[in-house]
């Protein structure tokens, strides 16, 4: 029996050993199928609800921290992404140390969404507009987050990774923005489109609202107007791709008809945005059965998307044991 | 039976280039196992935490492994009898340990079948032993339940030869059966965990022995 033993181990040095040889010389990637979802899916969900502004004009929010832990078990469990950093409550130093660590994470070719939930404000003199930590103080501006610095963080960000993409829940949101909305035409949103869009650099934002004030709770679905139409449209997307500007569009018109803030979407300008897009790839629709009604290029991305979970998933199920 | 391991391993070493392009995991996994015991006198049972490693090659559809795994068990009362009819010490720990070879080919999506060898010995503290080894086949499925959660299961039966203090010794058959879930951690990384339960019913000397393991099992894993 110590003989087995000997040689099984050996056995499995010698996998080991393999293994390594492979990681320490060429790393022969499996190519991409599509083009379409490679790459690492980063996102950093960014919540401050416990403001502690001793001078009363930051109060707490309610629904940030559940709307973030709603997008984060949304973007693991249905959208393929791998690398999710819920940051809650969070300081001044603490965002901008994180979006430094997560420039240093991401590498060429990745998929980065920043989300942040809390406050805003735009200076109405200057034009300037904020995020608000939660160790803001009062009207002492430089206790907050200027739009440029976000810009500035997410521009380095882009700089590497293929895709890049804001969601901002926040009053004067839309002051990140300098273009207007850019959507596709959705009726020709199929699959060759989305092949292109995945190609070409894109730095998007989708924001809650323009320049103005938004809603902190929805009725009594405990999240915001704006993450809950978000996360309802992540939810019920019934597509293998969806893209960001499919997902602003279909955001904007169910805020917009329930409540009076209007969600804003485009890019980041300065940032190398190629007009590509932020593609999310549905996971969860790829383990359903394609429906008969299904159309045929429905039904070929179905199949792809489940060749490709199911050969993930089968390289990562424990051996069987007799 | 050793030859046959041999010749197993060497296939496995000489497997073509194609095997460099494979995906390799490691992996490690505790269970909670209880072993209770029936013999044609007595009953008995003892728990332990068996601790199990494993590596693992997949290419295309096939996949093939080594798994290793051991633990010591603590019977109370009564234990196993010696293979020499020796009535059991009491509260000296019996060591079993167990080697799987396997190799499997997933004729469906969500499914596989696969074959191979177990060996498993017993080992009392005097160095007395009792080995099972047979050769067998399995059927392993998998059903995905989210893109980060999957449920799988496993059914495998075998003939074994019984060895007794390195002498042929009867008969005996094992059925393994495991039930569990799975979750991918990142790209990398997996944990799972679920529910084993193994039979071992043989006959040695004209006494008819059956010993069943199971218990919680939980376990991670790193593919490359």
């Amino acid at each position: 029996m110590k003989n087995i033993f000997i040689i099984c181990l050996c056995l499995l040095t010698c996998l080991h050993a393999d293994a390594f040889a492979i990681s320490r010389g060429i790393d022969l990637e499996k190519p991409p199928v599509t083009g379409i979802g490679d790459g690492k899916y980063y996102a950093l969900i960014i919540a401050n609800a416990d403001y502690q502004d001793k001078e009363g004009v930051w109060q707490p929010l309610n629904t940030t921290i559940s709307g973030a832990h709603a997008l984060s078990n949304m973007l693991q469990e249905n959208y393929h992404f791998s690398d999710v950093t819920v940051l809650e409550n969070s300081s001044r130093r603490e965002v901008l140390l994180t979006l430094s660590e997560l420039n240093r994470k991401v590498k060429i070719g990745d998929n980065v969404l920043v989300y942040y939930a809390g406050h805003g404000f735009l200076d109405n003199h200057t034009g300037l507009g904020y995020w608000i930590p939660v160790d803001a103080i009062g009207n002492d501006h430089t206790t907050y987050i200027r739009n440029s610095t976000i810009r500035d963080e997410l521009g380095v960000i882009a700089k590497r990774a293929r895709h890049t993409l804001l969601i901002s829940d926040s009053c004067f949101s839309g002051s990140l923005l300098r273009t207007d909305t850019r959507g596709p035409e959705i009726a020709v949103a199929d699959q060759a489109y989305y092949e292109k869009m995945a190609q070409k650099k894109s730095v998007q934002i989708i924001t809650a609202g323009g320049i103005e004030f938004v809603d902190d709770d929805f009725g009594d679905s405990g999240l915001s107007p704006f993450t809950h139409f978000l996360l309802n449209e992540l939810k019920h997307n019934n597509a293998v791709r969806l893209s960001a500007s499919e997902l602003a569009y279909q955001v904007k018109k169910a805020v917009s008809s329930n409540v009076s803030q209007t969600p804003q979407a485009g890019i980041l300008q300065g940032a190398g945005d190629e007009l590509g897009e932020f593609i999310f790839v549905n996971l969860s629709f790829a383990i359903k059965m394609p429906k008969e009604n299904d159309d045929d290029t429905q039904v070929k991305e179905t199949e792809i998307i489940t060749q490709e979970l199911n050969q993930d998933i089968r390289r990562r199920l424990p051996l069987p044991v007799f | 039976m050793k030859n046959l391991f041999f010749l197993i391993f060497l296939s496995l070493l000489i497997v073509p280039q194609a095997v460099f392009a494979a995906d390799y995991s490691l992996a490690v996994r505790f269970t909670n196992s209880k072993w209770s015991g029936e013999e044609s006198k007595q009953n008995f049972d003892a728990s332990t935490t068996v601790v199990d490693l494993s590596g693992k090659i997949h290419h295309q559809r096939f996949y093939g492994g080594l798994n290793i795994s051991g633990g010591k068990y603590n019977f109370p009362d009564n234990g196993p009898n010696h293979p020499n009819n020796v009535t059991y010490d009491h509260d000296k720990p019996l060591t079993k340990n167990s080697v799987d070879l396997i190799a499997g080919y997933e004729f469906w999506s969500h499914g596989s079948v696969f074959i191979g060898t177990k060996s498993i010995e017993i080992i009392w503290p005097n160095n007395d032993k009792i080995t099972w080894a047979g050769v067998g086949a399995g059927l392993h499925a998998f059903h995905p339940l989210s893109s980060k959660w999957i449920s799988y299961g496993s059914f495998s039966l075998m003939p074994m030869f019984v060895d007794a203090n390195d002498k042929a010794a009867g008969r005996g058959a094992y059925v393994g059966l495991e039930l569990g879930v799975n979750y991918l951690l990142g790209k990398r990384f997996y944990l799972h965990g679920g529910l084993r339960a193994e039979n071992l019913s043989y006959q040695i000397e004209n006494e008819s022995n059956n010993y069943g393991f199971g218990g919680l099992t939980f376990g991670a894993g790193v593919s490359f």
